[in-house]
């Protein structure tokens, strides 16, 4: 979900930033805040540089008082949800392998990641850890196996760092249609409103449109990407991570707003450009 | 059986060319005869069941043997009902039926329309035609077959035929040899059930048994695929008097193969309901196979599947799927309401038609000891009790199914997302725990959830096993 207790928010803030302004001292652990992912860009690319005031927010149409906006300096907790189905096997595989060790390979200093495969069988193949390596030789010996719950994978790799307070970009690559989860796609989109993360997703284009990863990017202000091959897979998940880097978190504490129920969000930044955000969230 | 398709298919690929007969069209009738005849001896040699040379040979036959073979094989079930007959001709039919295929491969027919054919025979041969037809009835002593001098014409396994199918008429059985015959053709339709081969659209005059094969919910590929079950349901049908417990035995247990080897077959079906409509079985496997129809992995057929002009799925969408598997479940469990597998799936499927109280209701009838039905059971009831907003018995249900199968994830999945939906941040990593915590390798791992669309079929060995005793060799001695 978007809400969180501000004591958590709060303390990666002072671990990770180290600029917060005093007045986020004031909140109160019994009061919730929001974070919104936002990427901002015009002509030339993303746009850096904005601050607080540069931006407006409403939430269910009330204009809100952000607290604060951070870029770049937060770091990253990437999970990647790799569909290891049967339709994923030889040249695929390696190309998913090596686009996964592009994406690890371009990780910081304090980020985490972490490795959710799925074929009818989800599995947490490398928890979530700064121990880039680990991960790196869990998605080496992956291999692809079986049908394809997507929609279980995407839950399970949602939930990966659900409870960790750092800002989550899920990656999640498929090049089929779910046959085998349990969970319903509406379902995990619900739970996608209510979730932090963010999700960045890369299909094979196919006579079957991915309907679901579409949604899912949607409502959590991701993005879709559909491919037509997979030679040059590892330049989308950079393209990503990259992408991803360049993204604002904004917080602010709800006001004028009921607590409970959907709260339709509308970002804008002051200063012009094309702005990319969930387009709500679920309390 | 499952063993024994898979080492006879990889026989049969090597050793296609070993066909008993050449291939000839339908312009050679004498050879046709002797395949007759050949035929007739190996449907009695067969041991039902064993992967035998006849097996072997008969799956090695080329499209054109089996069409034309199929054409005699119609006149000769003809002339042993009346050997005095003497002009045939297969009438015009539309043709539709749907196959699958195993391993998660998926086959779907399409149809065509054959139209009616004169059958032309010499006289020497549509002779030898009816003397075989004496001996496979049974009835070389009538007065129709004495006066084609039948008893003089057949020897050494055929006079041995004759003497059985004699006895087994004398003993209230006229269709012994259809009987045999249908198991023959069983045993090489699943030897055979993986052979595809490329479609010809301009070949009207033949039955086509187009199929599409998926992995993993794509199409694969479009191709031709043997007549056998076709061939079986022929010899089925000639038996007399109906109903018949054996042609019963027959649909289910055939059916049921089918549908664990995911092979699925409209047309087979639907000529089981013809002959047994108010049979709680077959009503049930035509409702498991409508609701496997209405799932993703095969409704992805009609959005991945690419076929040759002309052709087209005969499958419904989703809902329409749903909708024929409600009624055939609903039948089931009219005609047997003591049947707790048919609850099981109509709860399913009422659930997925968007009827959750319904659904409810229903699961609530199944009363089972079978730990594999109480976990579906539990985990619709969890499904359907969330829809109705009645969170505390979701997460009874979803739990309950956890502990009837410890190491299957869906129950766990579905406990995580239930607590997410509620904002219950606590609990959904507590579940989600657990799901991080099953061993990773997938033979570690025990969900029936992801067998549900086969399940249905798990008896097939059994079921095949009973269908066979009475012919097997050793039975017989």
């Amino acid at each position: 979900m978007n809400i969180r207790s501000v004591t958590a928010t709060l303390f990666l803030a002072a671990g990770a930033i180290g600029t917060a302004r005093a007045q986020q001292a004031t909140f109160s652990s019994r009061i919730d805040a929001v974070r919104v992912d936002v990427l901002v860009t015009d002509a030339n690319g993303p746009v850096s540089g904005l601050g607080p005031a540069d931006f407006e927010i409403r939430d269910n149409g009330v204009l809100q008082q952000i607290d604060l906006v951070s870029f770049e300096q937060v770091p990253l907790n990437v999970v990647l949800a790799l569909d290891m189905s049967d339709s994923v096997a030889g040249d695929r595989l390696d190309r998913l392998r090596a686009a996964g060790a592009a994406i690890l390979g371009g990780l910081q200093s304090g980020d985490q990641a972490a490795l959710v495969t799925f074929s009818h069988v989800v599995r947490l193949a490398a928890k979530l850890s700064a121990d880039i390596g680990t991960v790196r030789t869990a998605l080496a010996r992956a291999t692809g196996d079986g049908s394809t719950s997507l929609v279980d994978g995407v839950f399970m790799g949602m939930q990966v760092g659900a409870s960790d307070a750092g800002r989550e970009l899920l990656v999640v690559f498929s090049d089929g249609l779910d046959t085998a989860s349990w969970l319903s796609a509406d379902k995990v989109l619900d739970v996608a409103k209510r979730s932090d993360a963010v999700t960045y997703a890369i299909s094979v284009r196919s006579h079957a449109r991915p309907e679901f990863l579409r949604d899912v990017a949607s409502f959590t202000g991701g993005r879709l990407f559909e491919v037509e091959r997979t030679e040059r897979l590892d330049s989308v998940f950079l393209q990503i991570l990259q992408e991803f880097r360049q993204r604002y978190l904004i917080s602010y504490m709800p006001r004028g707003v009921a607590k409970e129920g959907w709260h339709k969000l509308e970002v804008r930044a002051r200063r012009g450009g094309t702005v990319k955000a969930r387009p709500g969230y679920q309390s | 059986m499952k063993s024994l398709a898979t080492a006879l298919f990889f026989v049969a690929t090597t050793l296609s060319a070993r066909t008993p007969l050449d291939a000839r069209g339908l312009d050679d009738p004498g050879s046709r005869v002797a395949r007759i005849e050949w035929w007739l001896n190996a449907t009695f040699e067969h041991d039902p069941g064993t992967p035998d040379t006849t097996v072997v040979d008969i799956s090695g036959w080329s499209t054109a043997d089996l069409e034309a073979f199929r054409i005699d094989l119609r006149v000769f079930v003809q002339l042993m009902r009346d050997p005095r007959l003497s002009s045939f001709k297969t009438p015009a039919k539309e043709l539709d039926c749907i196959d699958c295929f195993a391993a998660r491969r998926d086959v779907t027919q399409a149809r065509l329309l054959v139209p009616e054919r004169r059958i032309h025979y010499t006289d020497a041969q549509l002779h030898r035609l009816k003397v075989l037809a004496c001996a496979a009835a049974g009835t070389v002593e009538s007065v129709d077959c004495v006066g084609l001098h039948a008893d003089r014409e057949i020897a050494g396994g055929l006079r041995q035929l004759a003497a059985r199918t004699t006895a087994a008429r004398r003993g209230g059985d006229d269709s012994y040899v259809l009987r045999r015959a249908a198991l023959l053709h069983t045993d090489v339709a699943m030897v055979t059930a993986h052979s595809l081969r490329p479609v010809d659209t301009s070949a009207t005059d033949a039955e086509p048994s187009v199929r599409v094969h998926m992995v993993d919910g794509q199409a694969a590929g479009v191709g031709v695929g043997e007549i056998h079950w076709a061939i079986g349901r022929d010899l089925i049908d000639a038996i007399r008097p109906r109903p018949d417990a054996m042609a019963r035995l027959w649909y289910v247990a055939t059916s049921a193969w089918m549908q664990r080897d995911q092979q699925y077959d409209p047309g087979h079906l639907q000529r089981a309901r013809e002959l047994f409509p108010d049979d709680a079985s077959i009503a049930f496997l035509s409702g498991t196979h409508a609701e496997t129809f209405a799932s993703p992995g095969i409704q992805s057929a009609l959005k991945t599947a690419v076929l040759p002009t002309g052709l087209t799925l005969r499958m419904g969408n989703e809902s329409s799927e749903l909708k024929t598997a409600e009624a055939m479940l609903q039948r089931a469990v009219q005609i047997d309401p003591s049947f707790p597998e048919a609850h099981v799936h109509l709860g399913h499927v009422l659930l997925a038609r968007g009827k959750p109280q319904a659904a409810v209701a229903e699961l609530a009838a199944v009363g089972t000891p079978d730990p594999l039905l109480r976990y579906y059971a539990d985990m619709f009831l969890g499904a359907a009790e969330e829809a109705l907003s009645h969170p505390d018995a979701a997460r009874a249900a979803y739990e309950r199914a956890a502990a009837l199968f410890p190491r299957a994830q869906s129950p766990l999945l579905a406990l995580s997302a239930l607590y997410a939906r509620r904002s219950d941040r606590g609990g959904a990593t507590k579940a989600i725990g657990s799901v991080f915590d099953l061993p990773q390798d997938a033979e570690s791992r025990d969900d029936p959830w992801w067998r549900y669309t086969t399940v249905q079929g798990r008896n097939a060995g059994d079921l095949l096993d009973r269908l066979r005793a009475p012919f097997l060799h050793a039975a017989e001695r």
